[in-house]
């Protein structure tokens, strides 16, 4: 769906703005929001470009940069900190590298709190929230997404 | 006014208006708590928590900046816990602040920085992190740049770009520490910031600092900070003109002051740099074989005294004639009209305001008799609705449209008729978008569906107007075949749309008009705004408060200069040059014989030109005016001045013009000089000498009295300027109470008789100033018009101004900042037409009329309807004025330069 159907779906309210968001990335074969996308929103609802700009800059499920399929967002919040989220973080990153063949696969991000502090440190991959992660952890989970996807390609 | 209360600060007893701002009225009463955030133009915000009040009966500290204050409220402003807090706050404020400072801006946050003794880094509890984050400055804009290790985040910009501009460019993104302030998609220079610099004047860090001068300025070396107006457009804004070194380094707005309140725009904050362009006459030259030769005073003087005089002895007193300029005071254009009636001896004189609203104020003095606005700027924002019809409001007169943006946020209606896209389209309630010249045929609709619903106010029509039910009788009956089916036929504007906006005109409790050039430079400039007035007059949309007509005046002395008696039909204070006994009181004030005063009316701009053209007017002298940009058909111009014996012209720069004189004068401009000018709202503003004269320029009135002198008619011995406008007020009665010494602060509108009277705010009040007291019906019909397009020439060419550059831009582009917003003429064209006709964006064409022809370059855009197009007409290279037509209004002799049949040619 192109931006121009998916904002007719919407009323011209500015409570709308971040559905509007949402859907427009969702629906981008990159995942995120251009500057094409954005001007059409603050056009649409009669917001400042800005004000659009301010709203994905705050929220981190929302991306000014093109992204891969698979989206892992890892927790940097306080609680998850504590429970080593930089190791988790920097698992993924050499799981990541050590497959060379997934780096199409892959966008890496840190988020701010995923709300899941009763199973930190945690992290979410696209919609799927993992958590009560160790690297061990994460070696299986990114391996298991790459074989499905190699399965999935033949 | 709110009832006033009563209560206590630090046990002294205030009273102020119940509801006001608690910090603002205990600042006003000499308790100065600190605060950053809190700008009075501005909505509170309470994000910097330094103005923390203890009030009784409340729990915990407050921030003074959100509290309406109430009936025996007891406040403690001052004492150690709140001091100590503040003192805490502040140290937590700087840790986030790079300390470095230039002296090259005003620093409220150093300022308190100082006062609670935290200067140096070892004595503050919170050590700096700034240098940990991530920032980058935004150098990206011509007039500013972001330093985002400044910044407290107390969002002053944001809400000045919002609240007090109306712009809404500003934002802010990431979050936390990390937060920073951004201009549209993050880039300042890519986004659609104007260059207002609102956010420079408000920031309390200097965060946001301006970029011309930045390198010059130290503010401790500033000698002179003079208050002066605005020599821009017809808005009259009140700026402060830093000097340093005889330089004008900054321009800043005057808050607390109509009719601008602090508020600038791009020209009037950054285009004071022509003043010192190298550029500037700064000697008389004289022509010698074809080519000028500097001169003395003396020389220049005499040769203009005895060529005139041998052109009058010779050809007799109207063959001579002058332009007055409206960018020059009223002082300056009183002695010019008192010169060219006493030296010259004739009624002659004229200048570019037949340029422009000469339709307007014709139509005006007939039916309401006053050309002038007639409302207050302030009632731009408070009226119910506003009708803005051909007037590219925000781009021309960008701080009236101010008051407008905050009456749209605050639910006015706004009707917009234009046949381009203006931005003030995007506040408006509804827009129509007519065909170029058929105004008249709209507006008779309009005035139909006022009738046949009967939402016009028949007490108003029998009280107020002339002949009452029977002119409305008249009216009516030739407004009945515009119907809206009808109306759309003719401007293609929907008939639904022409309903509701005389629904919303009509049915409002007040409405106002800002009509502009789009009604008044056409053919039928004068019908046009006839239409308006019967529209406004038999709804009674006039009379009262925030109700009436508004011509916002383009330059910023316009008003004044007719005011004054720079007309060929008038003398100073609108009285007709027939009236023999006013003649009498001036001659004698002059100390003239009554029978040397010029009895016949003389010739207006364009008739000048034509008779100049046919050998009759062989003597003119033009002070600070540049016809050959600004006149219509600028072919017929250029020959007309070459056919004269000899021409003055009088100017800052060398213009198109000059190139045909025989003499050049080196005057001064605005900053040069003390005086006063008129604006737009009626208001008498001072205007005050801030540097010297370049070389041997002179003020315009000196020289003037010189020549008067060396002519054998001198004037009297004016010790200084404020003389000269207490001889003028003697010979204009709506201006007779008003001195330089009573607007010292505050300007006064006029009408003032006396020196006791306040002045005028609204017209028309009680009745309007025709013979009769009524207003007049004047039902037109609607002509087609007689430029059409036709296979040769299958466009429509309009034009008009834009923001960043100003008329003819002899100053505009003399500015840096203002040419790095744009500085190549273009040409606008419907998307269709553009595909159609094979052209692309960039594309260097040539535009042809049956006149002339000129080059620019192609901007596609559907601003414009289909075989319409729009160009600037500021561009000396790209000269408008080589299309467009001198056949003239026959009312008010105005040049239809909005509606031109061109083609498009392809050079390549």
């Amino acid at each position: 769906m192109d931006v121009t159907t998916i904002l007719k779906k919407y009323p011209k309210r500015r409570d709308s703005v971040i559905e509007i968001l949402h859907e427009i990335q969702n629906h981008d074969p990159q995942n995120y929001l251009s500057e094409e996308s954005l001007k059409k929103v603050a056009t649409h609802i009669n917001l400042p470009l800005a004000q659009i700009y301010g709203i994905v800059g705050y929220y981190s499920m929302l991306s000014l940069n093109p992204r891969k399929k698979f989206v892992i967002q890892v927790c940097k919040s306080p609680i998850c900190g504590m429970l080593g989220s930089q190791s988790i973080y920097d698992a993924v990153k050499v799981k990541i590298s050590a497959r060379p063949d997934s780096a199409n696969l892959f966008t890496i991000e840190k988020v701010e709190c995923l709300g899941q502090c009763n199973q930190s440190p945690c992290m979410m991959i696209n919609k799927e929230i993992y958590g009560n992660l160790t690297p061990q952890k994460i070696e299986s989970i990114i391996e298991e997404i790459v074989i499905s996807e190699q399965n999935a390609q033949k | 006014m709110s009832q006033s209360v009563k209560f206590t600060i630090d046990d002294k007893q205030v009273s102020a208006p119940w509801g006001s701002n608690l910090l603002k009225v205990a600042r006003e009463n000499g308790f100065n708590i600190p605060s950053l955030c809190y700008h009075h133009k501005l909505s509170a915000t309470g994000a910097c928590r330094l103005c923390l009040v203890k009030i009784e009966g409340t729990r915990g500290l407050v921030a003074s900046c959100t509290v309406k204050v109430d009936e025996g409220m007891i406040i403690t402003a001052f004492d150690d816990e709140l001091e100590q807090t503040r003192k805490y706050l502040l140290d937590y404020l700087l840790s986030e602040h790079n300390d470095s400072y230039d002296n090259t801006y005003s620093d409220e946050l150093r300022d308190l920085m100082f006062r609670y003794g935290l200067n140096k880094p070892e004595d503050r509890f919170f050590k700096p992190i700034w240098q940990n984050l991530k920032f980058q400055p935004d150098k990206s804009s011509p007039v500013l740049t972001y330093d985002p290790s400044k910044c407290i985040k107390c969002f002053r910009c944001i809400k000045a770009c919002d609240e007090v501009q109306g712009k809404n460019v500003l934002s802010f993104t990431d979050r936390g520490i990390n937060s920073y302030i951004i201009a549209g998609n993050g880039v300042w220079g890519e986004s659609e910031c104007d260059g207002c610099g609102e956010c420079i004047q408000l920031c309390p860090t200097g965060a946001i600092v301006e970029k011309p001068n930045r390198e010059v300025i130290k503010l401790d070396k500033v000698a002179r900070k003079i208050i002066t107006t605005c020599p821009y457009c017809g808005v009259g804004c009140q700026i402060e003109l830093l000097v340093q070194d005889g330089k004008i380094v900054r321009s800043n707005g005057v808050e607390g002051v109509s009719p601008n309140d602090g508020r600038l725009c791009v020209k009037g904050r950054f285009g004071y740099e022509f003043v010192h362009s190298t550029e500037r006459l700064t000697k008389p030259l004289i022509k010698k074989n074809g080519e000028f030769i500097e001169s003395t005073w003396d020389e220049a003087l005499n040769l203009i005294a005895s060529k005139f005089t041998s052109i009058k002895n010779e050809f007799g007193a109207d063959a001579l004639a002058g332009y007055a300029s409206a960018k020059c005071t009223n002082e300056d254009n009183y002695i010019f009209q008192k010169f060219i009636r006493t030296a010259f001896g004739t009624n002659n004189i004229d200048y570019c305001t037949r340029l422009c609203h000469a339709s307007t104020v014709t139509a005006m003095l007939k039916s309401i008799g006053d050309g002038a606005g007639s409302n207050p700027i302030e009632d731009f924002e408070t009226t119910d609705c506003l009708l803005i019809i051909g007037n590219n409001i925000i781009d021309t007169h960008p701080i009236t449209a101010t008051y407008v943006k905050k009456g749209a946020t605050k639910g006015q209606k706004i009707i917009v008729i234009d046949p381009k896209w203006t931005p003030i389209a995007r506040y408006a309630s509804i827009w129509l978008q007519p065909k170029l010249g058929t105004d008249v045929a709209l507006l008779n609709g309009i005035v139909h569906v006022i009738i046949t619903n009967g939402w016009h106010n028949i007490n108003f029509i029998k009280e107020r107007v002339e002949d009452g039910m029977e002119a409305f009788k008249v009216l009516e009956q030739l407004t009945s075949k515009y119907t809206p089916e009808y109306v759309e036929k003719i401007t293609g504007v929907d008939a639904d749309k022409i309903v509701l906006a005389a629904k919303l005109y009509a049915k409002a409790p007040t409405a106002m008009i800002a009509t502009g050039m789009g009604m008044s430079q056409q053919v039928t400039g004068t019908n046009n705004v006839f239409c308006l007035l019967n529209m406004m007059l038999i709804t009674g949309q006039v009379g009262r408060e925030r109700c009436g007509i508004d011509p916002p005046r383009g330059q910023n002395n316009v008003q004044g200069a007719t005011d004054v008696g720079c007309h060929p039909y008038m003398l100073s204070g609108y009285i007709p040059i027939s009236d023999e006994k006013n003649r009498r009181k001036v001659a004698d004030i002059w100390g003239i014989p009554f029978e040397s005063m010029p009895s016949k009316p003389g010739l207006t701009t364009v008739e000048i030109v034509k008779a100049a053209h046919e050998g009759k007017v062989k003597g003119l002298f033009i002070m600070g005016e540049n016809p050959m940009l600004t006149d219509p058909n600028l072919n017929h111009t250029e020959e007309a001045l070459r056919k004269l014996d000899f021409l003055v012209v009088q100017d800052i720069f060398h213009t198109e013009t000059t190139r045909f004189a025989d003499v050049i004068l080196p005057a001064s401009t605005w900053a040069e000089k003390n005086g006063t000018f008129v604006n737009s709202d009626r208001r008498v503003l001072m205007v005050r000498k801030a540097v010297d004269c370049p070389g041997e320029a002179r003020e315009d009135w000196k020289i003037l009295h010189e020549l008067a002198k060396r002519m054998g008619k001198p004037m009297p011995n004016y010790k200084d300027e404020s003389e000269i406008f207490d001889e003028l007020a003697m010979v204009t009665p709506i201006l007779a109470g008003i001195s330089h010494k009573r607007i010292e602060v505050h300007g006064i509108q006029w009408p003032c008789p006396t020196s006791d009277h306040p002045g005028t705010s609204t017209l028309y009040i009680d009745k309007f100033n025709t013979s009769t007291g009524k207003g007049k019906l004047f039902p037109v019909d609607y002509v087609e018009q007689n430029e059409r397009v036709d296979s040769e020439y299958p466009f429509l060419l309009n034009s008009g101004r834009i923001l960043y550059h100003y008329h003819s831009s002899t100053m505009s582009r003399k500015t840096k900042a203002l040419r790095d917003f744009i500085n190549q003429s273009y040409v606008l064209i419907n998307p269709i037409d553009a595909s159609k006709i094979k052209v692309n964006n960039g594309q260097k064409v040539v535009v042809r009329s049956k006149r002339g022809q000129l080059e620019t370059f192609i901007k596609v855009s559907d601003e414009v309807l289909e075989g319409e197009l729009f160009m600037p007409w500021h561009f000396s290279e790209s000269q408008v004025n080589r299309l467009t037509r001198d056949e003239l209004d026959p009312y008010s002799k105005i040049a239809p330069f909005k509606l031109s049949a061109v083609r498009i040619e392809n050079p390549e």
